[in-house]
């Protein structure tokens, strides 16, 4: 298990080079100048090439592209051209929030999906199937941008309950999490009522079921336990694309995390910032999948690492 | 591995690309000069909503901690390196400048006193008003004018606003605590209106000491304001500075620049992107003061009695620029008979919800030495013959070039729509932003090769200077890359009107340098000036004194708040 992992974990170098050597390249290949960009709207010529220079962007493509790989290898992911402040402080002083909001909404779409999933899956074709995956067909098919401002008019404006926007306390995270949540929640219920289905029709079950074992015990131990597999996987990937900043939900809620940095970076060009938020999103990735992998092992011991 | 590799590196590209293309349409609000679109009506309009009277000295703004939400989050906190219009407005509520504008963008003297200039403009000595302290307790007196011209005159900072003024200042006199003179290294008449731009606002000589990291983050002045705090992408805190001088009526020399009660306890600026949430924001008290207000929902917002709607004209114009050196624009009665075409007033009422004025210049009214000519009246017959006359009776197809918004993609329909009346096909040719901007401003070469032929933009005249209006925009030494004349305008006589203009610190004859040039580009007609746009912002109904500028920076000088 220990060699498997550290094996994993050595295997990612390369994919993070080929990643960072992508993202730079790609990154520069978006039309658009930087330098017009932060000099400002009426800036003369003059003006944008000083900005040019002060940024190092006159520099060859090649020489930019060693300065950054070196800077990296120091742990140095460069300075905004936006701010001109070191982009590492940008990325952390938004990363909790991130992951906080994350986290939140993934917690209670896991729960609410799989609930939803089991509850269809094991009364499939009933009314109580039908209820289940309309709301989870509806899930899917709310745009975040909708639900978030129902949400803000409903809880918000009308009932006071809640602030609209802003960062900081649970009270904050609530309605962005719920915003977020709600398409996971949706594909989660949908992955795990097939998943239940699957495997209610296996000879085990039967089994179970004429040895008189209750049908909670049949659902929860037995069906549920086996078919979790696939729903781990769901949600471990849909936490990567969390991660990678809930672009759309953090811009109804003027909330600070990396998604809001991210449309910024973009609109600025700002060189650094996008890179080194790709590359950390992929990085989020690639331990993701790591963990959903050895997760596997925890789940069905018949699974070998090998 | 492999696949897992290749799976990542196609999600990274969809998400670059996916990022690029709705980068470009939400950069326009901030990067295009002015808010998207047009908004409220006329002032009679704004004055439907009652208007609180709050006695003197009743205000309670001064306990107030108040939210203040805006549509983009602030770069940096030093004045020098600020090149959008919401930074800059908030610095000029900590710190103050030698000359300052008034509400209606009239320059008075604010550190300064008063000052007096040679002839040619190069030399100009400056009384400095006596009595302030910067909030961290140093002397605002000559030398820290000084200070703050040095670091102006410094290339090497590498600051983006350094252009203003590196290049005219030459060297500095003190001549005693409270006179500087300073020498010019060329004749420089927009000189005093170029102090007033909200980049030359005075920054503490210890924090200048401290060097551009430290002016960046933390900025201290002699304002109304002190910095509070700054988080980046959340918000950004000023508070109160009750001892700021332009409360004390004997400093300010007369009148105070306030009223002794006006000013929050503190304002927090929250930026939020997207217009509803905006709204959303000050329907449920989370906010009270919020701009730009969108123009979607400013007629919404004045059903609400909760809620204030005001609006001013701003300075900045809509416009069609029109490359003079490509044919059929070369002709100046093809040009005419564009500007003929267009119905001004239902451009108006289409593209801007009426939230607009009829364009009488490339500059709005408040602009310094903005002279107005009357515009052009809608009539098609008139265009037609002038066509005639020039050889195209049954017009021709030219392309109009623009970043492409929603809000120009309105514009450019509407132009297409009114051209095709005078059988003028207009193909439009909508841009992402950053990459129109590369074509367009970065394009090398005469004006008879380059790709643009008619471009839809807009100018915000940030110096409140006529300078500023005419020379990037119509100058023969602006044509791209090195300015923003897309008209590719070379008239010799308008050029050398533009010099003498700045030859002088003579006001009359500046003057009338530039209403002359303005009615020679009127004449010309390299651009088809539409519409002035309007300033919209909403605050909640107790509050008073908030108001935009001109320049679309927030004034909360005299800011006062009724007793709820």
């Amino acid at each position: 298990m220990l060699k498997y992992t550290c094996r994993r974990i050595i295997g990612t170098i390369p994919t993070l080079l080929i990643v960072i050597t992508f993202v730079f390249f790609f990154v520069r290949m978006i039309p658009g100048d930087p330098a017009r960009l932060v000099a400002g709207e009426q800036a003369t010529q003059e003006a944008v090439e000083a900005v040019r220079e002060q940024l190092g962007l006159n520099e060859p493509l090649p020489v930019q592209y060693v300065n950054y790989v070196t800077g990296l290898l120091h742990g140095d992911l460069g300075d905004s051209l936006r701010t001109k402040r070191p982009v590492l402080d940008e990325i952390s002083a938004r990363y909790g929030n991130t992951l906080a909001l994350t986290g939140m909404a993934l917690v209670w779409s896991t729960i609410a999906g799989v609930l939803l999933g089991v509850w269809s899956g094991k009364n499939r074709g009933k009314w109580q199937d039908y209820t289940g995956m309309t709301l989870a067909v509806s899930g899917i098919s709310l745009p975040a941008f909708w639900v978030g401002f129902l949400l803000i008019m409903l809880f918000a404006v009308r009932l006071r309950w809640l602030p609209t926007t802003g960062a900081g306390s649970i009270r904050n995270l609530i309605l962005p999490s719920i915003t977020l949540g709600v398409s996971i929640a949706a594909v989660i219920a949908r992955f795990t009522r097939s998943s239940i289905i699957e495997v209610l029709k296996e000879d085990y079950i039967r089994t179970a079921r004429a040895k008189g074992i209750k049908e909670k015990m049949v659902t929860w131990r037995h069906a549920f336990r086996n078919s979790m597999i696939s729903v781990v996987t769901v949600v471990g990937l849909q936490f990567g694309y969390l991660l990678g900043g809930s672009v759309v939900t953090e811009a109804v809620f003027a909330y600070p995390g990396l998604g809001s940095l991210l449309i910024e970076s973009v609109n600025y060009r700002d060189y650094p910032a996008i890179q080194s938020l790709i590359l950390i999103f992929s990085l989020q990735f690639i331990i993701i999948n790591l963990v959903v992998d050895i997760l596997y092992a925890v789940l069905n011991p018949e699974i070998k690492l090998g | 591995m492999k696949k897992r590799g290749a799976k990542l590196c196609a999600l990274m590209m969809a998400a670059v690309m996916a990022l690029t293309a709705c980068g470009g349409s939400s950069n326009s609000g901030s990067s295009t000069t002015a808010a998207a679109g047009g908004q409220t009506g006329t002032e009679e309009s704004s004055a439907a909503a009652p208007e609180v009277e709050i006695p003197e000295g009743e205000s309670v703004s001064q306990e107030q901690d108040v939210v203040a939400a805006i549509s983009v989050d602030f770069t940096t906190m030093d004045p020098m390196d600020t090149s959008d219009t919401l930074s800059g407005g908030i610095q000029r509520m900590m710190m103050d400048g030698l000359f300052g504008f008034d509400d209606d963008m009239k320059i008075f003297p604010m550190l300064a006193t008063g000052y007096e200039a040679n002839d040619e403009a190069t030399e100009y000595t400056i009384s400095l008003r006596e009595g302030i302290s910067f909030t961290d307790g140093t002397p605002w007196n000559a030398d820290a004018a000084i200070a703050n011209f040095e670091k102006w005159a410094d290339k090497d900072l590498g600051l983006k606003r350094t252009t203003l003024l590196c290049n005219v200042l030459d060297h500095f006199e003190k001549i005693d605590d409270y006179t500087v003179k300073v020498y010019l290294s060329e004749p420089f008449g927009a000189f005093i209106a170029t102090l007033a731009h909200p980049a030359c606002v005075m920054m503490s000589p210890v924090q200048i000491a401290a060097g551009p990291e430290v002016c960046a983050v933390d900025p201290v002045g002699t304002g109304q304001y002190t910095f509070g705090e700054w988080e980046e992408g959340d918000h950004l805190t000023l508070n109160l500075n009750k001892d700021w001088w332009g409360y004390d009526a004997e400093i300010c020399g007369g009148t105070a620049l306030a009223a002794s009660d006006a000013g929050f306890k503190s304002v927090t600026f929250r930026p939020v992107s997207e217009n509803a949430t905006r709204i959303a924001m000050i329907q449920s008290g989370d906010a009270q003061i919020v701009w730009p207000a969108p123009t979607e929902s400013v007629e919404l917002l004045r059903q609400d009695s909760n809620v204030k709607v005001e609006d001013k004209e701003s300075i900045t114009v809509w416009f069609m620029t029109l490359n003079t050196q490509k044919p059929p624009l070369n002709d100046v009665r093809v040009r005419q008979a564009m500007n003929y075409a267009i119905n001004k007033e239902a451009y108006i009422q289409v593209v801007m919800n009426g939230l607009g004025s009829i364009a009488t210049s490339c500059m709005g009214p408040a602009v310094q030495h903005y002279k107005g000519n009357d515009p052009y009246p809608y009539d098609v017959e008139k265009a037609k013959s002038l066509l005639a006359e020039a050889g195209y009776p049954d017009g021709f197809t030219i392309t109009l070039t623009y970043s492409n918004t929603s809000a120009n993609q309105k514009k450019a329909e509407f132009y297409k729509q009114q051209f095709a009346e005078v059988g003028i096909n207009l193909e439009l040719n909508g841009m992402e932003n950053a990459v129109m901007n590369e074509a367009i401003q970065g394009a090398t070469g005469p004006g008879s090769d380059v790709m643009v032929e008619c471009y839809l933009t807009g100018w915000s005249t940030s110096t409140g200077d006529a300078d500023w209006a005419l020379r990037p925009l119509l100058a023969t030494e602006s044509e791209p890359p090195l300015s923003y004349n897309m008209c590719y305008y070379e008239n010799e006589e308008f050029d050398q009107l533009l010099v003498d203009a700045l030859q002088t610190a003579d006001e009359t004859k500046r003057a009338e340098a530039y209403a002359k040039a303005q009615d020679i580009m009127w004449e010309d007609v390299p651009m088809i000036c539409v519409a002035n746009d309007f300033n919209a912002w909403v605050t909640s109904s107790n509050i008073t004194g908030v108001k935009l500028y001109p320049d679309q920076a927030i004034n909360m000088r005299n800011a006062r708040m009724a007793a709820k």
